[in-house]
């Protein structure tokens, strides 16, 4: 916390900052948003997963239990209606 | 993003976790609990929509205090666990749900994910005009009127320019929900009878004909859709949470929950004097049991009941138009974010407002069938889960996702559960339909 303290500068954590402010300190922005930009870094140097044929199996499995549903929806309406 | 161009996003956003950081630092439980909730309540409460509340008071007309009441807990239980992955999903990932799909199966999955989520949040979007314009009648206010004040409502939330504000206001027009919790101490009920069937989940309703899994899944459909998981990943993402805030992440979701399940068991005992005095109320919409419920629990208990089904349908147009637009934007990679102006994020705005006007006008076409639509829309929603939940679990036990954040064999047990449940009611709901004599 305390590393996180003098990372992030006095006046940031313990002066009253508003927006205005905090768009005048670059560096502060960056320095906050550093996790932040990280993981985005990260997330978007992930690729697709290959899929086997069980997980393949699995989704293709789903999305017929979808069709079928949408169906019987529609029979039902129908019956409604 | 260079150093020298911050843009108006990142220093909201940068602001927000100063003041998080500040809040840590000084050990301000409370105040960083208050910091760090939003996206879960606003979620829970959102989802307590009009054709939810809806559901709710056909359940309390139609089956009084009994199975349904504990029923409801458990499908809320249900709702946290699947919500929950998504606060882990969006801190650990800081990218919405839709953006992930398609970046780790493809496009072609990544479609079939899109138009379900578009479908269902369409219907349910006019379903929630249908209930802003039906509470307002009650109180006499003209249709275009209604759909007019509302877009304008949430144009006034969108346009706060700050993801904080926005989620605020939302806020402030989501507890109203609660509103529900008076409705129903003023219907006198039967204490005994709600011990009784939080206890022993009886009486339950005498054979499982179709109508009892309409409503069965339709309460199921009131608490968990996929809507529910592209938007609260987007707000996590948005609103900036990191890995350490997940802890409040999950007490934000489960105050949610809390809230949530409490005002959906209140209009089901607000609505059970329409049972106990056998008002046939199948077909009743929005107005019709604001007034049927008038002699039971007087004319501002009517009016209060008018309002939240009001109240519900302009806080879920708010969320449910924002998660189309959080889903939009990452699939088209464009600016997608409360934290950006107008300017910065046209594209983002315009699907927003567009979307909400669209199911807007949708109510004011004569002889639209929006009774029907609204009560199937929950349905619709349930049915379109099953997958909603096999990607959610697998991008929540993804290695190159989520790392050391990986669901446990617990969490994973949890999460097939649901998965399971609701796929097998929708099953259920199937051989109603197709063998209409068929009692379970």
């Amino acid at each position: 916390m305390a590393t996180n303290q003098l990372e992030l500068g006095e006046s940031a954590l313990l002066g009253n900052l508003r927006l205005t402010d905090v768009c005048e300190r670059p560096d502060l922005i960056e320095q906050t948003l550093k996790e932040h930009r990280n993981t985005q870094g990260r997330i978007q140097a992930v690729g697709r997963r290959t899929l086997g044929p069980w997980l393949k199996a699995t989704i293709w499995g789903l999305r017929v239990y979808v069709l079928f549903m949408t169906v019987v929806v529609i029979i039902n309406i129908v019956h409604t209606v | 993003m260079s150093v020298n161009a911050p843009n108006r996003e990142d220093a909201a956003r940068a602001l927000d976790r100063l003041q998080v950081t500040r809040a840590r630092s000084k050990r301000g439980r409370l105040r960083l609990l208050w910091l760090l909730v939003g996206p879960g309540i606003l979620v829970m409460l959102g989802e307590n929509d009009a054709p939810s509340m809806l559901s709710y008071s056909a359940t309390g007309s139609q089956f009084g205090i009994g199975f349904f009441v504990p029923f409801v807990i458990v499908t809320f239980m249900m709702a946290f666990v699947a919500q929950e992955i998504t606060v882990r999903l969006g801190a650990v990932s800081k990218a919405g749900h839709a953006e992930l799909i398609y970046r780790r199966f493809g496009r072609f999955w990544g479609n079939f994910a899109m138009i379900d989520l578009l479908f269902t949040n369409v219907l349910t979007l006019i379903t929630e005009f249908v209930g802003i314009v039906a509470g307002a009648g009650y109180f006499g206010v003209p249709s275009y009127a209604a759909v007019g004040g509302a877009l304008a409502v949430m144009a006034a939330a969108f346009m706060s320019r700050r993801y904080w504000s926005f989620e605020r206001i939302a806020l402030l027009l989501a507890l109203c929900n609660l509103v529900f919790v008076p409705v129903a101490l003023m219907a006198h009920p039967d204490w005994g009878a709600v011990g009784h069937s939080l206890l022993t989940w009886s009486p339950i309703p005498s054979g499982f004909g179709s109508q009892t899994v309409i409503i069965l899944l339709a309460d199921i459909g009131a608490t968990i859709t996929p809507w529910m998981l592209f938007f609260q990943q987007g707000a996590v993402s948005d609103k900036g949470l990191s890995v350490r805030d997940i802890p409040q992440g999950r007490i934000d979701t489960a105050i949610g929950a809390l809230l949530a399940a409490l005002a959906a068991i209140a209009c089901i005992i607000a609505t059970a004097p329409l049972f106990v005095h056998h008002m046939n109320a199948g077909q009743f919409g929005a107005a019709q049991f604001a007034q049927a419920l008038v002699p039971y629990i007087g004319q501002f208990g009517g009016a209060l009941f008018a309002f939240g089904i009001l109240e519900a349908g302009l806080v879920a147009a708010i969320a449910i138009a924002t998660s189309s637009a959080y889903a939009f934007g990452e699939v088209t990679q464009q600016a997608h974010s409360l934290n950006r102006s107008f300017k910065e994020a046209k594209s983002f705005y315009l699907v927003l407002m567009a979307v909400a006007a669209i199911s807007g006008s949708v109510v004011l076409i004569p002889g639209f069938p929006l009774e029907f639509v609204v009560l199937m829309v929950n349905v619709i929603a349930v049915l379109t889960m099953p997958p909603a939940i096999g990607f959610l679990l697998l991008l929540v036990n993804d290695r190159e996702i989520m790392g050391d954040h990986r669901s446990g064999w617990f969490l994973n047990g949890l999460g097939l559960f649901v998965g399971v449940f609701v796929s097998l009611a929708g099953l259920l709901y199937a051989l109603t339909v197709i063998f209409p004599s068929l009692h379970v």
